[in-house]
């Protein structure tokens, strides 16, 4: 189909996607969340370390530690996601390695997220 | 492709002022693509008016100088970038310590990407029993495991602080040189400070 529009009059008001604004409010959002569950988690990793198999069951089985511990997992697995995204749109340039880095980027948070979650969920509810 | 002179031509520091000048345009050819006698950068239009008198012989003048000078580029000035060439270049610019921060900062997060998977590993560990949880706990227990973590710890401690320096930044607070100087000074010092709090604090409560 051939447009009579011009350049300028198609591009006029088009502008960005208009998704910028949500990927970079998602990123600071998430990393305030990830300031106190952080420094909880490295509280939490120094116990853990001192302690056997079963102390971690013990542990993991408390409500507010099995919480914490998958909203840790799933605010860092999404931040790095994000952050890696960034990463890879900054320095490759390339249409196909671009895309295959961010679907490599998306699969292993996702695959790698679920597989925490649902592991301390397991245990947390009392399947091991 | 305009070929621009700033400045008034009676001005005595004309010769000083910088002249951008285009390649592959000879301005004896096309006199109206620079501006003369004005003191703003738009493209001119032929002014007849100008051709006559002393600007007129300050305008030969000028025209001799930028041919000479297209024969023999001058060198240009350069837009901030690491390096003059390809790899193993000198830098081109001074070592900041807030270069160090900002470069530190994604280094720090790709560590953490992986720290991310090795906290995956450990529930999944976790869910699969006490043989694997305790395979886990040694491989992180032994040397090479301890180094790892230890190097996390310095990432993790890194990338919060400068984080929040970030988000500090975000609000827009902090930006000018002077301050972004020193709270870089202060994220390093939290950064060691607390990595080798939390690993006296872990050999002290038998965690190492």
């Amino acid at each position: 189909m051939v447009s009579y529009r011009t350049p300028l009059g198609r591009a006029r008001g088009l502008g960005s996607a208009k998704h910028g604004a949500t990927h970079w409010i998602a990123e600071r959002v998430s990393s305030i969340a990830l300031v106190p569950l952080v420094i909880w988690a490295i509280y939490g990793v120094l116990r853990l370390a001192s302690g056997d198999y079963g102390f971690a069951v013990h542990w993991i089985q408390d409500p507010l530690n099995a919480t914490l511990t998958v909203l840790t997992l799933a605010t860092s697995f999404w931040h790095m996601h994000s952050g890696m995204r960034v990463i890879v749109e900054d320095y490759i340039h390339k249409t196909l390695t671009k895309s295959g880095l961010l679907i490599i980027n998306l699969f292993v948070c996702g695959l790698a997220g679920a597989l925490a979650i649902f592991s301390v969920l397991k245990v947390a509810l009392g399947g091991a | 492709m305009v070929s621009l002179a700033f400045g008034d031509i009676n001005s005595p520091n004309t010769k000083d002022l910088p002249q951008m000048t285009c390649p592959g345009i000879d301005p004896a050819m096309s006199p109206w693509l620079h501006t003369e006698g004005i003191k703003s950068a738009f493209v001119d239009t032929p002014r007849p008016a100008l051709k006559s008198g002393a600007a007129s012989r300050i305008r030969i003048e000028r025209r001799k100088r930028m041919t000479d000078a297209s024969k023999t580029p001058r060198e240009r000035p350069v837009s901030p970038h690491l390096v003059t060439g390809g790899l193993g270049s000198p830098l081109l610019w001074r070592w900041h310590i807030t270069m160090w921060t900002s470069i530190l900062h994604r280094a720090s997060g790709v560590a953490l990407y992986v720290g991310v998977l090795i906290a995956a590993a450990w529930a999944i560990a976790l869910a699969q029993g006490p043989e694997s949880y305790a395979a886990f706990k040694a491989l992180l227990g032994s040397l090479p495991g301890k180094v790892v973590m230890f190097g996390l710890t310095a990432c993790v401690f890194y990338h919060l602080g400068n984080g929040i320096r970030h988000l500090v930044w975000d609000t827009g607070r902090g930006l000018d040189v002077k301050s972004a100087n020193a709270s870089a000074v202060l994220v390093f010092a939290f950064a060691v400070a607390a990595t080798l709090a939390i690993w006296g604090i872990a050999g002290m409560t038998g965690a190492l």
